[in-house]
């Protein structure tokens, strides 16, 4: 299996020395959805943009199609982008107000070149259906839609140009509850339909779950975890994979043993040495401020940044 | 008796209704949650119990706090009462925190005004209180300013703020939605813990069902500015009864069960002006009949002791 896009040590640091990405090792194969979870300020977006260059990476290497774009020049960057689409997460900010949808979902075209004014004409009832939306709204401005349908009018932009590789980064998260489902239903059609390698960003795990047949967690500006979903849900083995599937609340379950992780989120300018999770982690012995672990195979497609993987027993949980 | 009773109470801007027959009781310590979608009418049932309303606003119905009785209550007394038994967190919090306070100058402001201390006394009290919202460090913190803090000590501070003049009723606006999940469950562990010790009662306003799960007692679920269903929340959660309640619970991804198309409810919430006149919920509802046009359905009584506003609800529980 190949790799569509690929990430070797790819980092991004910005001004005032945040280390937002920092050594990412990725894969997503044709066609795959990786899901990508992890809390605020952690670095998801920041790589998501990185994946597809909307950021320029400063270390490490990455390659789409098997050919390093790492520096690859803007003029040769933008033929290459009508294979990569993004939808953000606010359906109400990334929709110029002023063009309607048929404006919308037809400017990626024009701007790639693809087609003449009449075959872009005919493509938007198209996309529009695609996206479960019809043909009549072409005409209209997003601001006479309701947030899941710009959502879909987002989606249906970035599909314009049929990409083989969409990021979505917290697509459902401004989104009623109502109306998440909605959505998330679409883009898994979507992926299905279109064979498209996907890269789902959110900080809901079980939307997730749900989107991604792979799971990659991010602490710090790292990938610590990485998984098949079913193993990664059901047994994670790093210490912050499991604080977080933790933390989760769901309707009606039983609450969890939450494992309540001391201190604060460090400031990602200045990483702890060793483990950047070492100040909060339950397990933390000394070798973990003087090495850093890396992502190994811990059990057969489970890889894990962590010297000592594995669950958390009780005694390590009520450790103060 | 309960703390805090709300009886047919409706929020109007201008001619436009976007609350009416909100009906529901808080006991002492008891916690109850709001839940509903964006728009539902969630705030607005907060701010008018604080008598806050946004300009333009006016609340109708009756709300009975203790003995008193809150829409009557002349301005000067409500600012009393909502110093001293009654305090509100709002969602977000670099909006009530005043920027050029530190953090214990604004907990120790609420202390002198409502609690009569001295200057330092209050600076004692308010280290105190930050170490009961369990944020480390309180010595320092406490002369630190808002943005010195991040999100979850906020929204902690906040809370210390609130508590700081011992309220009966604590009413919380989306505590922990701005919060990372981790941060969210110590706040949620720390409110838990905090009704048990002072008992206070708590009205926990949110549209996360899996946090209203996590600590209410009862619930009550609204949909477009009415109560859809309300009662004890293993009885909702484990056998939702009105259509509404039903869909919502089924369309949300879990992290455990089968993963494939979820059941979404299609559609959208209507805007107020666009209220249908019957059940609102009918245009998205599959079970709606004419007979649910005519007006809006009254809540009745349901096999698992909830109360639902469907006609149809012994048909479709
Ligand atoms: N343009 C920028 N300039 C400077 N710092 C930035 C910039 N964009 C992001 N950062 C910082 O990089 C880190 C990672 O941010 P990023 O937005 O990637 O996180 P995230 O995981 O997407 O968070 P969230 O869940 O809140 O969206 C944060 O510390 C953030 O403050
Ligand atoms: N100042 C105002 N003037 C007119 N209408 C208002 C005003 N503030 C709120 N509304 C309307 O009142 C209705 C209820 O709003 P409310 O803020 O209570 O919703 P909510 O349930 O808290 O939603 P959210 O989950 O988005 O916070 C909405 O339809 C809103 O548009
Ligand atoms: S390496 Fe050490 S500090 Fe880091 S997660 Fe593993 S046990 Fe915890
Ligand atoms: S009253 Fe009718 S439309 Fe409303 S929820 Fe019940 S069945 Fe559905
Ligand atoms: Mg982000
Ligand atoms: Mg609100």
């Amino acid at each position: 299996m190949t790799a569509l896009v690929q990430a070797a040590a790819l980092g991004k640091t910005f001004a005032g020395g945040v280390r937002a990405v920092d050594g990412v090792d990725l894969a997503i194969a044709q066609g795959e959805t990786l899901g990508l979870v992890g809390e605020s300020g952690c670095g998801k977006s920041t790589l998501a943009r990185v994946l597809i260059r909307l950021i320029e990476p400063d270390a490490g290497a990455l390659t789409f199609r098997d050919r390093d774009i790492t520096h690859l020049p803007d003029r040769a960057m933008r033929a290459l982008r009508r294979d990569m689409g993004i939808v953000f997460q606010d359906p109400f900010g990334s929709l110029n107000p002023r063009m309607t949808v048929g404006q919308l979902i037809a400017e990626p075209m024009w701007i790639h070149g693809i087609g003449d004014r009449a075959a872009r004409r005919a493509r938007v009832p198209e996309l529009l259906g695609l996206v479960g939306l019809l043909p009549e709204h072409a005409s209209r401005y997003p601001h006479e839609f309701s947030g899941g349908q710009r959502q879909r009018i987002a989606i249906a932009r970035a599909l314009a140009t049929e990409p083989a590789f969409l990021v979505c980064d917290e697509p459902t998260s401004a989104l009623d509850v109502s109306i998440q489902a909605q959505v998330l239903n679409l883009l898994r059609d979507l992926q299905e339909r279109l064979g498209l390698a996907c890269l789902f960003v959110s900080h809901n795990l079980a939307a997730v779950r749900h989107m991604a047949p792979r799971v990659a967690v991010m602490y710090l500006g790292r990938i610590v975890e990485e998984a098949a979903r079913d193993r990664l849900f059901a047994a994670p083995q790093h210490p912050y994979t499991q604080a977080l599937l933790s933390a989760a609340s769901e309707p009606g379950s039983e609450r969890r043993t939450r494992i309540v992780l001391k201190g604060e989120v460090p400031s990602p300018a200045n990483p702890p040495s060793g483990c950047r999770f070492r100040t909060r982690c339950p397990r933390a012995v000394s070798r973990c401020a003087e090495e850093e672990p890396q992502l190994a195979e811990v059990a057969p497609g489970q890889r894990v940044a962590c010297h000592f993987p594995g669950a958390l027993r009780p005694e390590e949980l009520s450790a103060p | 008796m309960s703390l805090l009773s709300v009886r047919d109470l409706a929020v109007s801007f201008g001619g436009t209704r976007v609350l009416e027959d909100m009906s529901f009781d808080i006991a002492e310590g008891e916690v109850l949650g709001v839940v509903g979608e964006s728009g539902s009418g969630k705030s607005m049932t907060a701010l008018a119990i604080m008598g806050l309303l946004p300009m333009g606003g006016s609340a109708a119905g009756r709300i009975r706090f203790e003995d008193r009785d809150l829409l009557a209550l002349p301005e000067r007394e409500m600012q009393r009462l909502r110093g001293e038994r009654l305090a509100m967190i709002f969602q977000e919090p670099m909006a009530s925190l005043n920027p050029v306070f530190t953090v214990g100058e604004q907990i120790a402001e609420v202390l002198r005004r409502h609690r009569g201390m001295d200057r330092r006394s209050a600076h004692r009290e308010a280290i105190s209180l930050l170490k009961l919202v369990e944020i480390a460090a309180a010595e320092r913190r406490v002369d630190e300013y808002p943005h010195q803090l991040s999100g979850g000590m906020r929204q902690r501070a906040m809370i210390a703020i609130a508590l700081a003049c011992r309220p009966k009723l604590l009413i919380a606006d989306e505590p922990t939605t701005a919060l990372d999940a981790t941060v969210q469950a110590g706040i949620l562990d720390l409110l838990r813990g905090l009704r048990r010790e002072l008992g206070m009662a708590v009205l926990l306003i949110t549209h996360d069902l899996g946090v209203v799960s996590d600590i209410c007692e009862r619930v009550v679920v609204m949909y477009a500015g009415r109560v859809a269903e309300t009662g004890a929340a293993d009885a909702i959660f484990a056998r939702p009864s009105h259509p509404y309640t039903q869909a919502l619970l089924a369309a949300i991804p879990r992290l455990d069960g089968p993963i494939g198309a979820l059941p979404a409810i299609g559609g959208v919430v209507p805007a107020p002006a666009d209220f249908p006149q019957g059940c609102r919920f009918a245009p998205r509802c599959p079970h709606a009949l004419p007979a649910c046009e005519v007006g809006p359905p009254a809540l009745r009584t349901t096999v698992s002791g909830t109360d639902a506003a469907c006609i149809r609800v012994q048909e479709v529980a």
